[in-house]
């Protein structure tokens, strides 16, 4: 079991000095007792609370010490010098060995004891260490967040700023392909400028404030459906939306979960001459709510399933529909936050079915251990 | 009338050519002193207002991340500083992230603008700042000191 102590002897000098002096007391108590006050005290009355007291307080070490001062000091000082086997110096020989078990025995229980509190006090305190180094990495991811937006936005406004004012100078004396390349150029830094963005929204939902009111989906949906309606007004979208039930969520996440799966069902069903939209909602098998979103859109291949939900992964060419792959992604942390799971189901050419349910009261699982490898993200 | 100066306190050399440019659009008056970091911020700060020294700015457009002393360290000796907490510091950044919003209002800033990404964003924003800052705007200028 690995018990006895590999600290230097010095180390252990007070937990011996301190064995000596109250195996000592009890000598002397038991001296003062027997002799001083003339009582007849059985022979090991006063060592064994000595015993216990050495070893809980000094550990196994001290604890055999003690038994082996006691029964060594018990037979040079205490018991009558025998020769011969007589019955009493038997029955002396039978509490001899018996202390000598006892003391061996509440020696290990003392010790087991103390390293069990060991362990507990260690234990806190790697707790209290990881703790530390946890904030200190999430301070340190959004410093990091921070000079992304800061030092990366920079270049690209200044991209913009002079390939624009280059056009306003030279636009005359330009040809066409030239202008075409200034274009792309424009268009490419406009897009990282997106691809910053959409970094930084998401990293946010991962490590933004977290709080669980009742949200009334129906009202949620009804709001990010009007705040869509510009976008599609000219546009031909037959509607379905269930009874939606009340939820238990962080409201603002969960708009943005709805906004996301509602602009991608958008999105996905502009080439439809009418795009059917459902949202519906059912129970699982945990008795959860489960939210869908269903379109008859351009849908996907189920072979590219694992990618759908990974962050800057997209199952769509820019051309077809464009996009930064950090959308779904965005969905999949909040849903994960909230001890939920995203789904999907879809065919190319024949829609897509995107589902997440709501634990209600699940500890909203911080999926602490996914925070640092960034994998969300799909579709839009 | 005399016409104060309007401060563009920037390390980036590429905002200052394009500040200089959008400014240069506005044909505002003001003559523009452009100052390359903090250290040399606080430096012409102490001079400021005396016989000998340069007129009070308009307005400043401090940036807030350089090197050395940052905006923040500007801004907080301008606002803890009797003589100069009136002049009107508009802090330009290019970042919405982080803590600078709520740290600069609570140190008294005039002003926070966020650089916009495109540039005809950001030639319309430095636009209306440089006419608002420098034209509409009054402010108790401080008094010139006696030496």
């Amino acid at each position: 079991m690995g018990y006895f102590p590999r600290t230097p002897i010095t180390k252990n000098l007070p937990r011996y000095a301190l064995t000596l002096g109250i195996v000592l007391l009890a000598f002397l108590l038991r001296f003062a007792l027997v002799q001083g006050l003339g009582l007849d005290m059985p022979t090991y009355i006063t060592f064994y609370p000595a015993v216990i007291t050495v070893a809980v307080l000094g550990g196994l070490g001290p604890g055999l010490v003690a038994t082996a001062l006691c029964l060594l000091g018990t037979a040079l000082l205490i018991l009558p010098a025998v020769y011969s086997l007589s019955i009493a110096s038997i029955s002396d020989t039978v509490a001899q060995v018996l202390f000598a078990v006892m003391g061996v025995l509440i020696s290990l229980l003392a010790e087991h004891y103390r390293r069990g509190r060991k362990d507990i006090a260690d234990l806190l305190q790697e707790k209290a260490a990881a703790n530390i180094q946890l904030a200190a990495s999430l301070k340190a991811l959004e410093s990091f967040s921070y000079s992304v937006s800061h030092d990366l936005r920079a270049p690209l406004r200044h991209l913009d700023g002079f390939l624009t004012l280059l056009i306003k100078r030279s636009s005359a004396v330009l040809d066409d392909t030239a202008m075409h390349y200034i274009d792309r150029s424009l268009d490419a830094s406009k897009r990282m400028g997106m691809l910053i963005d959409d970094l930084l929204r998401f990293s946010r939902v991962g490590r933004g404030e977290f709080h669980r009111t009742p949200v009334d989906l129906n009202k949620l949906v009804e709001q990010v459906r009007r705040e869509l309606e510009p976008e599609i007004r000219d546009r031909s979208i037959h509607w379905r939306v269930d009874r939606l039930p009340v939820v238990s969520a962080d409201q603002p996440m969960l708009r943005q979960v709805m906004e996301n799966l509602l602009t991608n069902a958008l999105k996905f069903t502009r080439h439809c001459p009418t795009a059917e939209i459902e949202i519906g909602h059912k129970t699982d098998a945990a008795g959860d709510p489960v939210i869908f979103v269903r379109d008859n859109g351009a849908g996907f291949d189920m072979k590219y399933y694992s990618k759908l939900f990974e962050v800057f992964q997209r199952l769509h060419s820019e051309q077809e529909f464009e996009g930064t792959g950090v959308g779904l992604a965005i969905v999949r942390r909040v849903v994960e936050r909230h001890g939920g799971r995203v789904w999907a189901e879809g065919a190319v050419g024949d829609g897509a079915t995107f589902y997440f349910s709501l634990p209600p009261n699940s500890s909203c699982a911080e999926k602490g251990s996914h925070e640092d490898k960034p994998n969300l993200a799909g579709r839009g | 009338m005399k016409i104060n100066p309007i401060w563009l306190v920037e390390d980036s050399i590429n905002d200052i050519e394009l500040t200089i440019t959008a400014l240069e659009e506005s044909n505002l008056a003001n003559r523009l002193i452009v100052i390359r970091d903090g250290g040399e911020a606080l430096e012409r700060l102490k001079t400021l207002g005396y016989p000998d020294g340069e007129p009070f700015p308009a307005v400043i457009l401090l940036d807030i991340k350089m090197p050395k002393v940052d905006g923040i360290g500007v801004l907080r000796a301008i606002k803890s500083d009797p003589r100069l907490k009136n002049l009107p510091v508009v802090v330009l950044t290019s970042s919405r992230e982080g803590p600078d919003v709520n740290t600069c209002y609570e140190l008294g800033a005039n002003a926070y603008v966020v650089k916009p990404m495109e540039f005809g964003d950001f030639f319309d924003a430095l636009k209306i700042l440089g006419k608002f800052w420098a034209i509409l705007n009054e402010w108790p200028e401080p008094k010139m000191s006696k030496g």
